[in-house]
């Protein structure tokens, strides 16, 4: 499949395109890390990093790039490879915004902490969320599928979110340092 | 809209690059000399993270069932055992 159709049918996650790319991908990709030395395990991982990446940089972000999904994903296979698994750098998941620890995020409420009370609290707006700023899915199918009557709505409702996670986020992180005070 | 969601949106589209030179420039400023605002900008970057952060740990969950439903599906029990004969 061509990439750019792939930005075409633009889905939130389209269960039968990853699944191509398991049974048309995945194997070539195994056979180059059992190549170089990985385990059946690593080749999981690291084609999983790979569809991540496939995901937000083509389908969430649409930069079009000439060159067919598969050799793309296989591209981005050998990258990390080579800059992180031969390395033994893989013990996180991957993150583009990697964070140096210092003095600050160590008194913060880590990351997931908060994400596990978030999804407790509010999960229809992190969703909502998700589904705007991560999925970059449109204002009108976002309106549809959360059951809004207009964009116009949707798109209100969306602004409420945003300012309740983020004062939701401001108390927990900051009721957090004065527990540790 | 109220007043605190004007300051979202704005802050919003300010961080996403869809304001115009002159109200970039009128925000700039604004975030040097009044605290409050600048405290708003700083949460809600954080919570564009921790958004972006939950998309990824979602779709991660969903890849993971993508391919427990591949490796356990009989109909690819030939290409199965070919990729696991790979690492014998």
């Amino acid at each position: 499949m061509e990439i750019s159709e792939a930005c075409e049918e633009h889905v939130i996650f389209s269960k039968d395109l990853f699944t191509t790319f398991y049974r048309e991908t995945f194997p070539s990709v195994a056979k180059y890390i059992s190549k170089k030395g990985g385990t059946l395990e690593q080749a999981k991982d690291i084609f999983q990093d790979a569809l991540v990446i496939y995901y937000e940089q083509i389908v969430c972000n649409r930069h079009l790039i000439k060159t067919t999904a598969p050799a793309y994903i296989f591209g981005v296979v050998k990258h990390l490879w080579n800059h992180q698994y031969k390395l033994g750098l893989n013990h996180e998941p991957l993150s583009a915004d990697v964070e140096m620890m210092d003095e600050d995020t160590n008194r913060q409420m880590s990351d997931e902490r908060l994400l596990a009370l978030l999804t407790k609290v509010g999960n229809r707006c992190l969703n909502l969320l998700k589904t705007f700023y991560y999925d970059k899915i449109s204002m009108g199918k976002l309106a549809k599928q959360f059951g809004f009557s207009s964009e116009r709505s949707a798109t209100v409702q969306k602004f409420k979110c945003l300012e309740k996670v983020r004062a939701f986020i401001k108390e927990k992180s900051l009721h957090y340092e004065d527990f540790l005070e | 809209m109220k007043t605190s969601l004007n300051n979202v949106y704005l802050l919003d589209a300010y961080s996403h690059n869809e304001l115009d030179t002159e109200a970039r420039l009128l925000l700039d400023a604004r975030l040097i000399i009044d605290s409050a605002l600048k405290d708003d900008f700083f949460w809600q970057e954080k919570t564009y993270k921790l958004i972006k952060k939950y998309g990824q740990q979602e779709l991660r969950k969903q890849l993971k069932t993508v391919e427990h439903d591949f490796f356990h599906n009989p109909k690819h029990k030939t290409l199965i055992q070919r990729i696991k004969r790979y690492f014998q």
